[in-house]
């Protein structure tokens, strides 16, 4: 990948690591304790949480519970612009989540037609239970949120997101 | 020798063509014109307008008068009354227009409306019984069938009688010298007889006349009375009064006009003192917007510091979380990792590769640069904020000052205006009132008018029906019989051969039969040599025109003769199939000097008595011993290669311009202008 000579937090795999371990620590089962996360799935809900105004509108329609949003999740340039990339390529959350499995945070379970669900460990519930800065707590309330629609398929939630990613967020 | 008639029925002065680029104009005299000219330069084209002015149905025209021309104007003399006549020439069903006036005073008189034919009726009338009756030739109705008691009757056209006042150039020298429609001949005939007066029912037509003149003058009398009762009950005031009137209206109309632009001036010119105001008020809105200008700008910008530091809120939360996980996360030595699906194994470090990994000291760095930075964000807003708030009272504070002024501006016009307004309301209602006086005094004006239009008509018929009476009383005492005209007829036409020079002239009379000469015993018809039937044409239509030079007859002493010289010199050779070669060099039809004598005769018939008649001649060439002689008596002559100032190129004389291929089919041919009405009767 090639480097660019500024600081840039979102790039930093750390940040990455720590924001995957808490997703999996809040979605990475249903009630029944089944794995449910697919790469997809993982990827869907990474992106809502970058973009919560998009996120409300899901809920919205599914009649949840919505996040309250503050200036900086509505304002900021990353809010304004949508980078709908993370969407179509998956590579990167792969290779991340490979190195939480290298860190025995994660493990992954191999369901029928080859379907490959990942999910935390005790290990990795230990240290994502750990992350308490002002951004990882912000992140918790946003997956807490997300909860109710973590059973929905990755082609269900891409259909309701889809218009808005075509035509933009008007309000 | 018998006296020559005063004023001829017919002359030409002039004949205008109004074009779009400009008029061309044919100017005629008395006695003998002469137009010639090389072919294709119009000379036709001239008769053919005067014809069709004259009331022929169709107008052949060569494409340059087409493309050039518009209607053509013919100004005429009958009886000595000037008289011009208008028409169209691309449409010949049109009203033809005709004014008391020489061609030039059109615009200042009303025409009258004629129809050009019997199948329509105009308004006043049809153009036909217009020529007649302006000539005093009784508008008479003629036997369709002469030796029937019974027979129907039609009514005489100008057209019939023209026909002995036209020969073109088909008709020169051709063996149907007045056509070959038994019908129409009978009723030519007819006409002949008319002319002549020799007419059987000629006597008691002429009293029906003279009785219906004198019906008509007195229905004018009791119109003229009641009209002048009516005046006189209605107390309305003299031509001279009523013009009076009129003027000192118009005067006084002029004035309040001229009073009512006065006020408008003087309300513009008081009110340019508010000007200056009008022109701050103006500048003050220009700064108004410069100035929402300029806070919309620094708004825009407030909106863009508020997110870039949104931003940097979020990077600094994402840098103390990054810096959180760097040091809580457990520090694994490099190590392989096997890929839990597809066994493949890989060392951490080099999947960590794939992403920024910046160690925790420069992170740290980062982000204090980001805090100092997000504190001059800070700076900046309250910098924009004060801002905002001053161009606000600015603006608050102009824009009060603004609607002072407009304020003003709007009670200083109305001071201004309304003074004016009662004045300016007071005039305008007297203009209008003088405008209905104004025309209802144009109405009694012509009403008063109308009187004396009567008058001078009553005295016309009155004028008319004295003549009538005359002719009435000569006719009783001395009916004129056909034959004596004959004689007379025939005696002119041996003379003008003789003079001419042709061979063996004997025998010459005029056939009773068809009213055609008979040479050497012979019938017009049946004589084989082109050239003997063109000068006996040409002698016989100069023979009626010289009678009626000298007597009172009911035809102008009007010719017009197309190709005078057919047969004689050279022959077309389009014409020879008409002719006997033979027989004309028999004749010695070759021979220049009966060329020469035909223009001979026509000089000195114009010099005898010039003031009674008119001929238009139109030729290719003339005899260039005659030159000289002729020169007098030229219209119009027409070369391509014009040598002399007078010289033109043709009739349209500015058609160089414009590259036309002429028709060579330009004569016309066809002007019957029998009454459709009634049926034509073959008699046997």
């Amino acid at each position: 990948m090639a480097r660019i000579p500024i600081y840039i937090p979102d790039s930093e795999v750390y940040l990455k690591l720590g924001k995957l371990i808490l997703l999996l620590n809040e979605l990475s089962t249903n009630s029944k304790k089944e794995p449910i996360l697919t790469l997809e799935k993982i990827s869907i809900f990474e992106f809502l949480t970058k973009h919560p105004i998009l996120l409300n509108r899901i809920l919205y329609l599914k009649n949840k519970e919505l996040i309250d949003l503050n200036n900086s999740e509505k304002f900021s340039i990353e809010a304004l612009f949508l980078d709908r990339g993370p969407l179509f390529n998956f590579s990167q959350n792969k290779i991340l989540l490979n190195l939480l499995i290298g860190y025995k945070f994660i493990n992954v379970k191999i369901k029928k037609d080859f379907e490959v669900n990942y999910f935390i460990t005790e290990k990795g519930i230990e240290y994502a239970q750990d992350l308490d800065s002002q951004y990882f707590q912000r992140l918790k309330r946003i997956y807490e949120n997300i909860t109710p629609i973590k059973s929905l398929s990755y082609s269900n939630i891409n259909k309701l997101i889809e218009p808005y990613l075509n035509y933009g967020i008007k309000d | 020798m018998a006296l020559k008639i005063k004023t001829p029925k017919l002359i030409i002065s002039n004949l205008v063509l109004i074009g779009h680029r400009k008029n061309y104009i044919v100017p005629f005299n008395n006695g003998f014109n002469l137009i010639y000219g090389d072919s294709d330069t119009g000379k036709s084209s001239i008769l053919n307008l005067i014809n069709y002015c004259l009331g022929a149905s169709t107008v052949d025209l060569y494409d340059e008068i087409e493309l050039a021309g518009d209607y053509c104007l013919l100004e005429v003399l009958l009886v000595g009354e000037k008289f011009t006549i208008k028409r169209d020439i691309f449409n010949p069903k049109a009203e033809i227009e005709v004014y008391r006036c020489s061609y030039d005073e059109i615009d200042n008189i009303f025409p009258k409306y004629y129809s050009p034919n019997y199948s329509k009726v105009s308004e006043d009338g049809y153009f036909s019984e217009f020529l007649l009756t302006s000539m005093n030739i009784p508008i008479t109705k003629l036997k369709q069938s002469p030796t029937k008691k019974d027979s129907k009757m039609v009514t005489l056209s100008f057209r019939d009688i023209f026909r002995f006042n036209y020969l073109n150039q088909d008709k020169v020298g051709s063996k149907k010298l007045l056509g070959e429609n038994f019908a129409y001949l009978t009723k030519l005939k007819e006409t002949f007889k008319l002319m002549y007066n020799a007419l059987d029912t000629q006597i008691l037509q002429l009293e029906e006349s003279i009785s219906e003149l004198v019906k008509e003058r007195n229905d004018l009398n009791k119109r003229n009375i009641s009209v002048s009762g009516f005046l006189k009950e209605t107390e309305i005031d003299s031509l001279k009064v009523l013009e009076e009137t009129k003027e000192e209206k118009e005067l006084e109309f002029l004035s309040l006009k001229s009073a009512l632009e006065e006020i408008d001036k003087s309300i513009l010119s008081d009110s340019s003192e508010l000007d200056s105001l009008r022109k701050e008020i103006s500048e003050l809105e220009m700064l108004l917007l410069d100035y929402t200008n300029d806070r919309s700008v620094k708004q825009q910008a407030i909106k863009q510091n508020i997110a870039l530091r949104n931003e940097y809120a979020n990077d600094i939360r994402k840098i103390i979380g990054t810096i959180e996980v760097l040091e809580k996360f457990p520090r694994i030595a490099d190590k392989d990792t096997s890929c839990p699906v597809c066994e493949q194994i890989i060392k951490l470090s080099v999947l960590k590769e794939q992403f920024e990994n910046t160690d925790s000291e420069t992170i740290k760095s980062e982000l204090n640069g980001l805090r100092r930075r997000q504190k001059e964000l800070v700076k900046i807003h309250t910098n924009l904020r004060e801002n905002i708030s001053k161009y606000d009272s600015v603006i608050n504070r102009e824009a009060e000052k603004l609607n002072e002024m407009r304020l003003q501006f709007d009670n200083q016009t109305k001071e201004i205006i309304t003074p004016f307004i009662s004045q300016r309301d007071n005039i305008s209602s007297k203009l209008g009132s003088i405008k209905s006086d104004l025309k209802n005094l144009q109405h009694f004006y012509k009403i008063r008018k109308q009187q004396t239009i009567i008058d001078s008509e009553i005295i016309t018929l009155e004028n008319r029906i004295t003549e009538f009476r005359d002719d009435l009383k000569v006719l009783k005492e001395s009916a004129p019989s056909l034959n004596r005209i004959f004689l007379k007829l025939g005696t002119n036409l041996e003379e003008f051969l003789k003079f001419v020079g042709m061979k063996n002239v004997n025998n010459i009379s005029i056939s009773a039969k068809n009213y055609l000469p008979i040479i050497r015993n012979r019938d017009y018809e049946k004589i084989t040599s082109g050239g003997v039937r063109t000068l006996s044409s040409v002698g016989f239509y100069i023979s009626l025109l010289e009678y009626a030079i000298s007597n009172s007859v009911n035809y102008p002493s009007f010719l017009m003769i197309d190709t005078i010289a057919k047969y004689i010199g050279k022959t077309k050779e389009t014409d020879l199939s008409n002719t006997s070669i033979d027989e004309d060099l028999k004749e010695g039809m070759k021979d220049a000097t009966k060329y020469e004598n035909i223009y001979n005769y026509l000089i000195n018939l114009s010099l005898k008595s010039s003031d009674s008649f008119q001929i238009i001649v139109v030729d290719n060439d003339v005899p260039k011993t005659l030159e000289d002689k002729l020169k007098p008596f030229i219209a119009k002559h027409y070369t391509t290669t014009p040598s002399t100032i007078s010289d033109e190129i043709g009739f349209i004389d500015d058609a160089y311009e414009y590259d036309i291929v002429r028709n060579e089919n330009d004569e016309f041919n066809n002007d019957f202008d029998v009454d459709p009405n009634e049926d034509l009767e073959m008699e046997f």
